[in-house]
């Protein structure tokens, strides 16, 4: 009977210890890694923004940070067909159009735990250009969501709106392939997305009119970040000092989707190094994605890579993508 | 944000400071492959032109940087601390380095890194340096104060905090041992002593760099391969005279600072560059009969191409002799002695070959390159 008795305490007492450690993974995650935003763009249209950030945020998630994806392709948003969701009721158009007070309201689940979902589908004509207080409203409230990352799909092209939302990150995501045209786009982006840094910071650096002439193509102006660097320390040699931390400050991240050669896994590098020599600014490169009939076949399927084929290789360099994500400094 | 044009030739081929002139060949062929005007990775990100411009850089630094005298010269212009030339593997057993090379690179790696984040690189003007750049902030192990009783370090750079006098330029007819480019014990106390200390060896006697094998069984000694170009023994006096650290220093005015920086700073450049061509003339010695004297010229001469090749016929040398013996191409050569100034090559480049070649002359490789680099300067206007 006592022998009996002893074993039943055993076995109530042995899963006391255990409960603790599921919860406190994402807490850890959430008070060493201060929530980080992060944008996708890339210039070019069908590069596969849409398939990194969904996948990223499945990535996050499964690795037990609480995400919020957000569509920010206002024209064209497909960000639910990534992840494998009907088009949400509510999106972001409620939001900025006052039906709905806060993000989290918009925020519909993905069937993925901690991944949510803020939609920016709405056929309405004009919602892909929100007015100027709109787009800080929302960018602001953006910010302010309490999850441990955001992350931004970015439409194509390289308009103040997208920029501006690129901007916003603490990390900007470019996705390129491995084509001229995608790479042409890719650096036109970066370099738009450099000046517009600097125009935005203008009040405080107080040298708008030399960024103001760069982003204009004025004869004589800067054509490079560094040629612009160099007119301000000959004529602004006050703001230089400013100007020189803004311009350190911006450090893009690369990801080259749909490698198919050992040369195109290098493009990345070969990009970022021949942006760093010319420019001599900091490009990033993440990793690369393999180009893979299994990226296809989940598109087809509607279903998000990481879930339906998840040991395929396109999914392996996505979330070698995410480590290299995860280990930036904050 | 250091684009190419301002990138030092290490930064150029993304090469440690401490890279083997192997390592430096295949960065360059790396690079000027990748920087080709087909590839993909430049598409739409500058002006046709752009990339040649870097290719012709990274040409130039591929050659100097493979040239051991003008490398020597260009480290000793960014400040680095000399060189250990790393012996050729010959086994895989050599693969174990003596701990005093190990401490070597790490201090040059630890030279990399204060070059990379604190010496904002200037292309050279060996004309002033008072627009040049600050001196790099020396590596961390040479900061540390060595005892009281020990010469401080040999690269430490000229600052301008008063300086010692500059040290009596070692004079190539006095024919010193031959003093290899190499960090001797006495330079870096510190260093070795950690090194020792790593391998828990007891505490050093100090033993130059390179030193004979530790391990007296090894079946490759030093004696199968070349002979190195190390002493037996350096002699300790050899770096004393220069910084006599009880001398006591004169203490220079604020406005003195820039041209007793600059003095050091040309002394440093032209003690090392006495080393090398002591260690040269060691090895010609054997070789070839004394040097003819040169001509005597006038403390004033101006030295352009008509007076350097008036001075090499005096002395009956041909262009092919000095070009075979100092591995300058005969093109820079003529280009030199017929003012070609616009065909030669950059400054950096032109300043070593004059040295080489008023060394072969017989003539003061300091006045030369300045006499000659000012008119070059002139002639650009």
């Amino acid at each position: 009977m006592s022998q009996g008795g002893e074993a039943e305490n055993k076995i109530i007492e042995f899963p006391r210890p255990k409960p603790p450690r599921a919860p406190r993974k994402p807490r850890v995650v959430k008070t060493t890694r201060a929530r980080r935003i992060v944008a996708v763009g890339g210039g070019k249209g069908g590069i596969g923004k849409s398939l990194v950030s969904a996948n990223l945020g499945i990535a996050l998630a499964q690795r037990g940070s609480s995400v919020v994806l957000v569509d920010a392709d206002l024209g064209g948003a497909n960000l639910h067909s990534c992840l494998g969701v009907p088009q949400p009721q509510v999106s972001l158009s409620d939001f900025i159009d006052r039906r709905a007070e806060t993000l989290e309201e918009v925020a519909v689940p993905t069937g993925i735990e901690r991944l949510k979902l803020i939609s920016g589908a709405r056929d309405v004509l004009d919602a892909a250009n929100p007015r100027h207080a709109e787009k800080q409203k929302l960018l602001r409230h953006i910010r302010s969501l309490d999850v441990d990352y955001v992350i931004v799909d970015l439409g194509a092209g390289t308009g103040f709106n997208t920029l501006d939302f690129f901007l916003l990150a603490d990390t900007g995501i470019v996705v390129l392939l491995p084509e001229p045209t995608s790479i042409e786009n890719a650096y036109r982006f970066i370099k738009a997305a450099f000046f517009r840094r600097l125009q935005l910071m203008e009040r405080t650096l107080g040298c708008g009119e030399l960024i103001a002439d760069a982003l204009a193509g004025a004869p004589g102006a800067a054509k490079t970040p560094f040629e612009l660097l160099t007119q301000a320390r000959e004529k602004l040699p006050e703001a230089y000092a400013r100007l020189e931390v803004a311009v350190n400050g911006f450090r893009p991240q690369l990801v080259l989707n749909q490698a198919r050669t050992r040369a195109d896994h290098e493009l990345g590098s070969q990009v970022s190094g021949a942006w760093k020599k010319f420019f001599g600014l900091d490009l990033g490169y993440l990793g690369a994605v393999a180009h893979d009939d299994a990226a296809w076949k989940a598109v087809r399927a509607i279903k998000p890579l990481l879930i339906a084929e998840p040991g395929s290789t396109a999914a392996a360099g996505l979330l070698h993508v995410a480590e290299n994500l995860l280990s930036l400094p904050a | 944000m250091k684009p190419f044009q301002l990138q030092s030739y290490y930064e150029l081929l993304e090469v440690p400071v401490s890279a083997t002139t192997e390592q430096i060949r295949r960065a360059f062929e790396r690079l000027n492959a990748m920087y080709a005007d087909d590839q993909v990775a430049l598409y739409g990100l500058v002006e046709a032109g752009s990339a040649s411009q870097l290719r012709a850089r990274l040409q130039e630094a591929m050659e100097i940087l493979c040239d051991d005298d003008l490398r020597l010269i260009y480290d000793n212009d960014l400040g680095l601390p000399p060189r250990v030339p790393v012996p050729p593997r010959r086994d895989e057993e050599d693969d174990e380095q003596s701990s005093a090379q190990l401490a070597m690179n790490e201090l040059l790696t630890g030279a990399d890194r204060a070059l990379q984040s604190t010496h904002p690189y200037v292309p050279f003007s060996y004309v002033s340096s008072v627009e040049a750049p600050p001196p790099p902030t020396p590596p961390p192990a040479v900061v540390v104060a060595p005892p009281a009783s020990v010469p401080p370090p040999l690269a430490v750079l000229p600052d301008a905090t008063p300086t010692p006098p500059p040290p009596p330029a070692v004079t190539t007819s006095a024919q010193p041992p031959p003093l290899p480019p190499v960090l001797s014990g006495e330079d870096h106390p510190e260093r070795s002593r950690e090194a020792a200390e790593s391998k828990g060896a007891p505490s050093p006697p100090i033993e130059p760099v390179i030193a004979a094998p530790e391990r007296p069984a090894a079946p490759f000694d030093f004696a199968q391969g070349e002979p190195l170009p190390v002493p037996s023994a350096p002699p300790p006096a050899a770096s004393a005279p220069l910084a006599p650290p009880s001398a006591p220093a004169p203490r220079p005015s604020p406005a003195q600072a820039p041209q007793l920086a600059e003095a050091a700073a040309i002394a440093v450049a032209e003690s090392q560059l006495a080393r090398v061509s002591a260690a040269v003339d060691a090895r010609d010695a054997r070789a070839s009969a004394p040097r003819p004297k040169p001509p005597d010229l006038p403390p004033d001469t101006e030295f352009n191409g008509e007076v350097l090749r008036k001075v090499r016929t005096a002395m009956g040398i041909s262009l092919q002799q000095i070009s075979e013996k100092t591995r300058i191409s005969a093109r820079h050569l003529e280009g030199i002695e017929a003012d070609r100034y616009a065909a030669l090559p950059a400054p950096v480049y032109l300043r070593g070959i004059l040295m080489n070649l008023a060394r072969e002359l017989g003539l003061d490789g300091l006045k030369v390159s300045k006499s000659y680099l000012q008119l070059v300067e002139k002639a650009k206007g």
